[in-house]
């Protein structure tokens, strides 16, 4: 895109040619910043839902002033020839693609988030009627994860989004629009390239341009930003990477004051592929938990059976520069299934975190037992 | 959920598409399809329709 915006500056600017983006983003609004850092000042459309059916991105039309495409994929001397020709207007009537007014579609479009749980509830019901309608399923994972990212998550939002995706692509193997939302949360292992690695670099940029960056509602991380591997490597071993607990000596978190949420992507993998493992920690608000930060980082501990390969075993998260805070905590982890394995597999793994039960209560230094699970085929 | 009325008809139309997905409603010779998406960029939503009577680069993408 940014070699046509380039290459289209001046008819822009004479008025001969106007530009315009659908993005097929779960999270438009970097897309946006992204314009925003080279400059690309035309309108942007979203389509979350895949409403328009692309199996892949990206791509580009050359449309007449009559609404009627032209040109699919235009070379430069295409749109020399476009812009020459005076089209006639054409008789057709347009596909209708608008969603009903009550349906999900609908509302994940034009209401608010206190809306997603009608369209789930009614996605949902859908997908049990066509329980091989690929857009469905696609469409389900989107919105659940719109409320993972909302005020109204609920537990389980996140790794339902990948469910409903996976089984999307399971039935359509070659959307690719599917893959890459599997692909943005996965293992290294299957990526084709980090996916949101720029926006550091953009944000710096505007800044230095004396501009204010795009905000992001839901800021990249972890699998978003991480770079492509072809092999893990372990790095289990005497100092820092010993195991924190061996024995199991500390006391457990038995409330738990911490509220421990794992999603596994993809949800089932092939036989000695890799699974990427997200590890969302926080503080129970109920009992007004919050993190102790005057003492060390959280870590945790991955112990994969025989066979079996992780990435890292021991994982640190930095504390914020805060005595107490009670931020959402992520730990991402990338598991490989033995060459042969077929079923399900519990990993076992623990938490070691310091946590205070309210304002003024006393803070504790606690262990908390977690068990992954992932399924091979 | 009980599905409504519409939701049937949804229903119905999805089951005369089956399940095949990719068969971009963008066709040369074909006029855009009808279909008012949200604005990214600020402002009111937009139609394709919204640019008759200009000659439009579309370019469908994402960031990543």
């Amino acid at each position: 895109m940014p070699g046509w915006h380039e290459k289209t500056k001046a008819l822009q600017r004479q008025g001969k040619l106007r530009l315009v983006g659908i993005v097929e983003e779960q999270h438009p609004e970097r897309t946006r910043l992204f314009m925003q850092w080279k400059e690309m000042d035309w309108p942007l459309l979203h389509d979350p839902l895949n409403l328009l059916d692309v199996e892949a991105v990206p791509l580009t039309y050359l449309i007449d002033e009559h609404g009627v495409v032209r040109y699919e994929k235009p070379t430069d001397e295409d749109l020399e020839a476009f812009l020459r020709t005076d089209y006639p207007d054409g008789p057709a009537e347009p596909l209708d693609l608008v969603p009903s007014p009550d349906s999900a579609e609908h509302i994940l479009l034009w209401e608010g988030d206190a809306s997603l749980a009608r369209a789930i509830e009614s996605l949902e019901w859908r997908v049990g009627e066509l329980p091989d309608d690929a857009r469905s399923h696609f469409r389900l994972g989107v919105a659940y994860r719109k409320r993972y990212d909302s005020d109204y998550a609920a537990v389980g939002d996140f790794q339902k989004a990948v469910e409903h995706w996976v089984r999307a692509l399971d039935i359509a193997p070659n959307q690719y629009i599917f893959r890459r939302r599997i692909q943005q949360y996965g293992p290294r292992l299957d990526k084709p390239y980090p996916f949101y690695d720029w926006v550091a670099e953009a944000r710096q940029r505007i800044l230095a341009r004396g501009e204010t960056p795009a905000v992001l509602p839901v800021e990249p991380g972890g699998a978003e930003l991480a770079a492509p591997i072809e092999e893990l490597a372990s790095d289990v071993g005497p100092g820092q990477n010993a195991e924190p607990d061996p024995r199991g000596r500390i006391h457990r978190d038995e409330k738990p004051l911490i509220r421990i949420e794992t999603v596994v992507v993809p949800t089932l993998v092939d036989s000695g592929e890799s699974a990427r493992i997200h590890v969302v920690l926080s503080p129970d608000e109920e009992v007004k938990a919050h993190w102790n930060n005057e003492v060390d980082d959280l870590v945790f501990w991955v112990s994969p059976p025989d066979g079996w390969r992780v990435d890292r075993h021991l994982h640190r998260v930095a504390v914020p520069n805060e005595p107490v805070s009670q931020e959402t905590r992520p730990v991402e982890l990338e598991v490989q299934t033995p060459p042969g394995f077929v079923g399900s597999a519990t990993i076992p793994a623990y938490a070691l975190y310091y946590v205070c039960e309210d304002v003024d209560g006393t803070c504790l230094f606690r262990r908390q037992d977690v068990e992954l699970t992932v399924r091979a085929r | 959920m009980e599905p409504t009325n519409s939701a049937k008809l949804t229903l119905f139309f999805l089951l005369a598409a089956a399940s095949s997905t990719g068969a971009s409603p963008f066709r040369v010779g074909e006029p855009v399809p009808r279909l008012r998406l949200p604005s990214v960029s600020g402002g009111s939503p937009l139609s394709l329709s919204d640019f008759r009577g200009e000659k439009l680069m579309l370019h469908v993408w994402a960031s990543w």
